[in-house]
């Protein structure tokens, strides 16, 4: 039922999970490319500068100690052998001296067949040459110079500085680095989780609120939070709840302001028409029809008012009904006495009419004539009324033997304004249906439709069992 | 039957409409367009009913309820706005015996004016099938309509009273909210229990003084009954 508010869909303006999820990421990704871009840059400057320092070192140690082996061999006044481990020596490195073919080696273990042969034959055709490499498994620069010595240029001196140290210093630095990248990784999520908690904060309150609206609770307010961009949405969200307010309080007022203003004018008219029909004898005859034509429009119209009234309470949920404990039966048996031509029948005689139903009496009357007036209307007919009892509760069925309502009209014939076939011959407004189902639902109970034994419509009320005390 | 009703009613074409139509019926009717006139004429006349629309200019209807209750224990009949569920509610809090949803078929309003006159009126001529109650410390003189409790009357209205008949009469019984809406308001099943509930509340209210209150009981799902 369009009406009922219970059924209505509970609203999700936002997929929580998701927006915090998204800000974590977020966070993550943003922190961890700038860690990344920072952490690298930062490494390859440093790299660079350390190696750069590093090997400016070694290659001022190494020519100078070429240039001492050099005035050595001019000299000529001691073994190659010997001036490499005095001239030619320096902490962690080794140098070696080629003489025409012949190797020279500062140190046992220098194993100068590592030496790449393309180094080697570069700097013996003259040529200087500054590289690193991996001499075995140690990093070393090494630097290959000719020594020119007057008509001879055969002897060329190579050396190698292990850069062992650092390489350990950039392996230390890259470590702190990719830590640091880790940290700053895991501190952006958790920055993106709070923020994301930050905002989705009051988010989170607005949807709650946004879903007691829906229920019908105009009362919430958010709280307002103190970013001032979220402070919009609250106060947005708080003005549009206010305004709705009193809206529907502009709509209730309106409402009951027409139905006043409608209804005092009609008390007069149908008061002044029930005069005149009790002074129907009186009355020439033209005067007479008159007025019974009057009156007869005048009743439907109030009802129909009436009906329009009882819907808008439906539609902004101010109803409250009067609930109470009654005796089914004897209630049926009050309304049928109203109506002399109706008769009651009891399905399964032994037990029913003793139960007490949870029922708002009023509200029953309404739907009780309203089927009834209902079967007189497009069957035709006067309906029986059978009580049916269950565990649970009672059915109370309004049957007539008239054309039945289609299958396929059976679902929507609840709905409002809708009506039977030929219904402009018909009186009512098309809302007592859905009324009476509305009555039904406050009470707990329900108004269903099927085929009666005589083959006819079957309206059924079914009302919860109350507590009984008899 | 003649009974003698006050009518307050601001729309002057539905006021003489159905006082007309109740004069009809052989009702004597008084009416006023305001509470205010109506209250200041009301020392000098006699009345059985009072029958008050709440939407009233100048004083409210439910003041002019409150301001009746205080002076008269006649009935006091609200017409309420069709299903009006606040108004019944206040209307009944401020004094009212019962009410009626308007607009109302003339008909239906004089039959509803029939039942309660014929239930509080004291009929003259009308042989008394009734015998003074003896209820502990109090008597309940039903002719008279007078609750006498250790020998100090009680000030009841006349709906009051006959609830308190009802309750009395059957003691030490409970009596449901039915079976006093059939007795004392003559209605039938389809009677309004609040109408009830509110005439406990405030009998209760008056046999306080007179250490009676916690004899009218409340029986739990049931209705009410009278201890000693």
């Amino acid at each position: 039922m369009a009406l009922n508010l219970s059924s209505r869909k509970r609203f999700r303006f936002f997929k929580r999970p998701t927006l915090r999820a998204k800000a974590i990421f977020t966070g993550l990704l943003i922190a961890f490319t700038i860690s990344l871009v920072t952490s690298l840059f930062t490494y390859q400057i440093a790299k660079r500068y350390l190696t750069n320092q590093r090997v400016s070192i070694a290659t001022s140690q190494i020519s100078i100690a070429s240039r001492l082996v050099a005035r050595a061999i001019t000299d000529g006044n001691s073994p190659l052998d010997s001036l490499l481990s005095t001239s030619g020596s320096f902490p962690n490195s080794q140098t070696a001296i080629r003489a025409n073919d012949e190797w020279f080696i500062s140190k046992a273990g220098f194993d100068v067949n590592l030496l790449p042969a393309s180094m080697v034959d570069l700097v013996a055709s003259g040529t200087p040459v500054r590289t690193q490499i991996l001499l075995g498994t140690t990093p070393v620069i090494a630097v290959g110079i000719p020594i020119a010595i007057n008509d001879s240029s055969n002897f060329v001196f190579f050396g190698t500085i292990e850069i062992t140290e650092l390489q350990r210093t950039l392996n230390l630095l890259q470590n702190i680095f990719i830590v640091g990248l880790i940290f700053s990784t895991i501190g952006g999520a958790f920055i993106g989780l709070w923020l994301s908690r930050r905002v989705s904060e009051p988010l989170k309150q607005v949807s709650n609120a946004a879903e007691r609206i829906a229920l019908g609770d105009f009362s919430i307010k958010i709280n307002i939070p103190t970013e001032p961009d979220l402070s919009i949405i609250a106060k947005s969200f708080n003005f549009m709840t206010k305004s709705l307010q009193m809206r529907i309080a502009r709509e209730a007022r309106f409402g009951a302001v027409v139905s006043h203003e409608l209804r005092s004018p009609l008390t007069a008219i149908r008061g002044a028409t029930d005069l005149l029909e009790g002074m129907q004898s009186e009355l020439p005859p033209r005067a007479a029809l008159s007025v019974n034509i009057l009156r007869a429009r005048v009743i439907s119209f109030e009802k129909i008012l009436n009906d329009l009234i009882e819907i808008s309470r439906y539609e902004s949920g101010t109803v409250h009904p009067n609930l109470e404990s009654l005796p089914i039966q004897k209630m049926l048996e009050a309304l049928c006495k109203r109506r002399s031509e109706l008769h009651l029948a009891f399905i399964d005689q032994t037990e029913s009419g003793s139960s007490f139903v949870q029922v708002d009496a009023k509200r029953f009357q309404q739907i009780f004539e309203n089927l009834v007036s209902n079967a007189r209307a497009y069957a035709e007919d006067i309906p029986i009324i059978r009580i049916e009892e269950s565990t649970n509760e009672v059915l109370i069925h309004f049957d007539d033997s008239g054309i039945g309502v289609p299958e396929d009209a059976q679902a929507t014939i609840f709905d409002p304004f809708v009506r039977g076939a030929h219904h402009s011959a018909k009186p009512g407004s098309g809302l007592g249906l859905t009324i009476s189902t509305e009555h039904a639902h406050i009470m707990g109970g329900n108004l269903t439709v099927s085929t009666s034994p005589e083959g006819g419509a079957r309206f059924t009320v079914s009302l919860k069992k109350a507590e009984d005390f008899t | 039957m003649n009974g003698n009703i006050l009518f307050i009613e601001d729309d002057s074409d539905i006021r003489k409409v159905i006082s007309t139509a109740l004069e009809d019926e052989g009702f004597v009717i008084h009416q006023f367009p305001t509470g205010e006139l109506a209250l200041e004429a009301f020392p000098k006349i006699e009345i059985d009913l009072a029958l008050i629309d709440l939407r009233l200019p100048g004083i409210s209807g439910l003041e002019v309820v409150r301001r009746l209750r205080s002076i008269t224990t006649a009935p006091l009949v609200i017409l309420t706005a069709f299903g009006d569920s606040y108004d019944v509610v206040a209307g009944l809090e401020a004094g009212a015996d019962d009410f009626l949803g308007k607009p109302i078929a003339t008909k239906e309003l004089s039959a509803r004016l029939r039942a309660i006159l014929r239930r509080t009126m004291v009929q003259v001529g009308e042989i008394p099938e009734v015998e003074d109650i003896i209820f502990g410390p109090m008597v309940l003189y039903p002719l008279r309509r007078e609750a006498i409790i250790n020998e100090i009357a009680v000030e009841l209205t006349n709906t009051e009273f006959m609830v308190l008949v009802a309750l009395a009469r059957i003691s030490p019984n409970a009596a449901t909210r039915q079976d006093l809406l059939e007795q004392v308001w003559g209605y039938d099943y389809l009677g309004d229990s609040r109408l009830v509930d509110m005439q406990i509340y405030r009998l209760r209210g008056k046999l306080e003084p007179h250490g009676l209150k916690n004899n009218l009981v409340t029986v739990r799902g049931h209705g009410f009954k009278l201890v000693l």
